[in-house]
């Protein structure tokens, strides 16, 4: 688990443009949108397509993505359950 | 001063010219349907296309030089050709006047066609010159040359209300005695662009759409021209020209929100709204009918519905959304909704939010059965782009 | 109607190629989505802002040719390479034209009058005309008004092919945006006199058009219509760099230039701009 948090951490961080992050500095059970890193509903959109690329998870709705996508470590959790590679 | 529309003209779903769009209309039919002719993998999402292939609307326009293989600038030609014999213009009589496109896509359509080749070649030789002139300026340069000789040309991109914009710039220029008449509008061809962009937001819906409606299933796209010839009262007294009605005011305003979502409160549809009014010397409840923006998403309709509810706190005057008929144009939308509330005022009808079943708001709910025998005064025309572009225009009936 | 007030340009800030450092203005939060275009549009329009004391304009008008090219080829090189799936949002949200000034309205909270205009070389001239007329009308008191175009290795390459006189490196890409109010503030502050945009004139047309700019005893500076063209060529954004250069050099000193007429000739557009100092005893 510690392993695909760390490999998400990364995937977040270049997808998300967060250049002047590192791994280290996202906790992985604060919460990404709102008063997190501050992330916003393209943000959210662009996590969509990250789960599909990678994991092979396709999200339908947005919605949906919402409790998924509230800490990296929920985010983990999920794929871990559903990853399709 | 006033502003009076003397032409029009109208490409959409629902077919070539004023008369078609005026026929479907009045019969509830929608535009919308499987996609025919942009060459996409996405079969599943129903689209408005103009009811011609590229081959049939060079045929319309008769093909003489200069041509243009964009679908853009063909159906912007065919449109604004329309507009200025209806007004009783013919090229001659252009060479004062000035035209203002809105567009935001351009010559998209033609570029991605040679794309993927150039990108094989690396942008080299000749593979690069199919890619050259798509851009929106040019666009507009080739429609101008197939319309006729213009004094000067311009494009406004703010995204979906480039059209309104267009038409804002244009009054602007008269009032302030630099042009005594405008041809303004937009035009915008469906592309493989932006139907995978607005695919990206997922807010596209595989169903025709429900504006107002609970279902909320969202945007379907559609493409389409339509311009509107604007000119000062005392030109068209002077040569004799009737007005079809008055541009009697506009605003623009920004969201300053998000780059694709709008505010909760519709901040920024309401100012655009109220600056429309202050402009037009109108009270809120001289409007009889709002052609809304309504896309069909639930962050449009609710936060536009929040915003007229702000402006009309105990009345919402009667309102629909036309994108059930023609789905969402785009960059030609202001335009295009702008001649469809001509025709609601000179035709005394109400177009019909179509599919709405279960309105978001019952208390409010939009005009869902199209009604006739309404007589309309001052038509709010509202059109909002991306980046929080909102921009409303106030179109009322020549006496 | 026809123009109660002046129009003035108090404040101006242009930038050539390369990306501009934007931390001095927002957040690294605000900027991590930013292209290079949009970094040297928020630089610029910041400084021009800053300049004339300013916070928050009553309009954005911004001109571009291409708008954000970067973004809009990377979205269409990924529908090439992976086919219409999986492809990425933020780049297709930053690859509309408006994208520039709708989000320097958003960094503002600047709720005004929002406008792009996109006339290949004339863009910039367009937002000009579009402020200047708003300003003579008493629609608003000031704007800022701007002019962002960026290139990329692929559009050398299409320009090059257009013209093979030009070498793909020698194109150029350019930034600038100016502050325009009705009052004549700031240290030196200009008079935009007239703004006019023609397409395909006739050489009398264009010469009428040219007279009616110089009034008697006026003397003009600017580019010749070749020389004007041959910019216009090289850079996008040239109508708005000539404006930015003749502002600098107009001088209240003796045998400087006090006026100024910018002729630009792109594609099938001419446009002419003159500009005036305003004395300095205000007369």
């Amino acid at each position: 688990m510690e392993e695909l948090i760390n490999q998400l951490k990364e995937q977040i961080i270049e997808a998300l443009n967060l250049e002047d992050m590192t791994p280290a500095d996202i906790d992985a059970d604060a919460p990404l949108f709102g008063e997190g890193l501050g992330l916003d509903s393209i943000d959210a959109l662009e996590l969509i397509v990250l789960m599909e690329r990678e994991y092979g998870i396709k999200l339908g709705n947005p919605a949906e993505g919402k409790k998924i996508f509230s800490s990296v470590a929920s985010i983990a959790d999920y794929v871990s359950k559903n990853r399709k590679k | 001063m006033k502003i009076y529309v003397t032409g029009m003209g109208i490409v959409s779903a629902l077919g070539i010219g004023v008369d078609a769009t005026l026929t479907a209309l009045r019969e509830s039919r929608s535009g919308i349907g499987p996609v025919k002719y942009l060459d996409t993998v996405h079969r599943d999402l129903p689209a408005g296309e103009v009811p011609a292939s590229d081959a049939e609307l060079a045929a319309m326009l008769r093909a003489e030089a200069p041509v243009s293989r964009m679908r853009t600038v063909m159906i912007g030609a065919i449109a604004a050709r329309e507009a200025m014999a209806d007004a009783g213009l013919s090229p001659d009589d252009l060479c004062d006047d000035v035209l203002i496109n809105g567009t935001t896509v351009g010559g998209m359509d033609y570029t991605e066609k040679h794309f993927a080749e150039a990108l094989q070649h690396d942008f080299e030789g000749e593979s690069a010159q199919n890619l050259q002139y798509n851009d929106c300026g040019s666009a507009t340069d080739l429609m101008a040359s197939m319309c006729g000789p213009f004094r000067m040309v311009t494009t406004t991109s703010t995204a979906c209300s480039s059209a309104a914009n267009a038409m804002i710039l244009g009054a602007n220029m008269i009032k302030a005695g630099l042009a005594d008449r405008v041809i303004a509008g937009g035009t915008e061809a469906l592309s493989r662009f932006h139907f995978n962009g607005f695919n990206t937001l997922m807010i596209l819906s595989s169903q025709p759409c429900t504006p107002f409606d609970r279902a909320h299933c969202g945007i379907n796209l559609g493409e389409g021209a339509a311009y509107l010839v604007l000119e000062s009262e005392e030109s068209a007294r002077r040569r004799g020209a009737k007005p079809l009605a008055v541009l009697s005011g506009y605003g623009n305003a920004c969201d300053a929100f998000h780059q694709t979502a709008t505010s909760d409160n519709g901040e920024g549809p309401f100012l655009a709204m109220s600056k429309a009014l202050k402009s037009a010397g109108l009270r809120p409840d001289d409007i009889s009918y709002i052609n809304t923006h309504g896309t069909g998403t639930p962050n449009n309709d609710d936060s536009e519905l929040a915003a007229i509810k702000r402006i009309w706190p105990d009345k919402v005057p009667c309102y629909s959304s036309t994108k059930g008929f023609t789905a969402h144009t785009t960059s030609a939308s202001g335009a295009i909704e702008s001649v469809i509330s001509i025709l609601a005022l000179r035709h005394s009808f109400v177009p019909a939010s179509l599919r709405c079943v279960n309105p978001t708001d019952p208390d409010h709910a939009p005009v869902m059965a199209t009604m006739f025998d309404t007589k309309l005064t001052h038509v709010m025309n509202n059109s909002f782009g991306f980046g929080g572009n909102d921009s409303a225009l106030i179109i009322s009936k020549a006496e | 109607m026809n123009g109660m007030n002046k129009c003035y340009i108090i404040s101006g800030s242009c930038l050539h190629d390369g990306e501009a450092d934007v931390r001095k203005y927002v957040t690294p939060g605000e900027a991590r989505r930013m292209c290079r275009i949009l970094k040297r549009a928020v630089y610029t329009s910041f400084e021009a802002l800053r300049q004339s004391g300013i916070e928050c304009p009553d309009a954005i008008i911004t001109g571009t040719s291409m708008g954000c090219m970067e973004n809009s080829e990377k979205f269409l090189t990924d529908i090439c390479r992976n086919g219409e799936q999986l492809l990425k949002p933020t780049l297709f949200m930053q690859s509309t034209h408006n994208t520039i000034a709708s989000m320097t309205g958003i960094l503002l909270k600047c709720h005004g009058y929002n406008m792009t205009y996109s006339q290949g070389g004339v863009s910039f001239t367009s937002a000009l005309l579009d402020a200047w007329l708003q300003i003579r009308a008493g629609e608003i008191s000031n704007a800022l008004v701007g002019c962002h175009d960026e290139l990329t290795d692929a559009i050398r390459k299409i320009r090059h092919a257009a013209h093979p006189e030009i070498a793909p490196a020698d194109f150029r890409e350019a930034s600038a945006a100016f502050m325009l109010a009705s009052e004549p503030l700031g240290d030196k502050p200009i008079e935009l006199k007239k703004v006019i945009i023609l397409h395909r004139p006739s050489p009398r047309r264009l010469e009428e058009a040219i007279r009616s700019l110089s009034a008697k005893g006026t003397p003009l500076s600017g580019c010749s219509e070749a020389e004007a063209e041959a910019e216009s060529l090289l850079c996008a954004s040239a109508d708005a760099e000539s404006v930015y250069s003749a502002c600098r050099r107009l001088s209240p000193l003796p045998g400087e230039p006090k006026s100024a007429l910018v002729v630009t000739r792109a594609g099938e557009s001419v446009s002419l701009i003159k500009l005036t100092l305003v004395s300095p005893c205000g007369c």
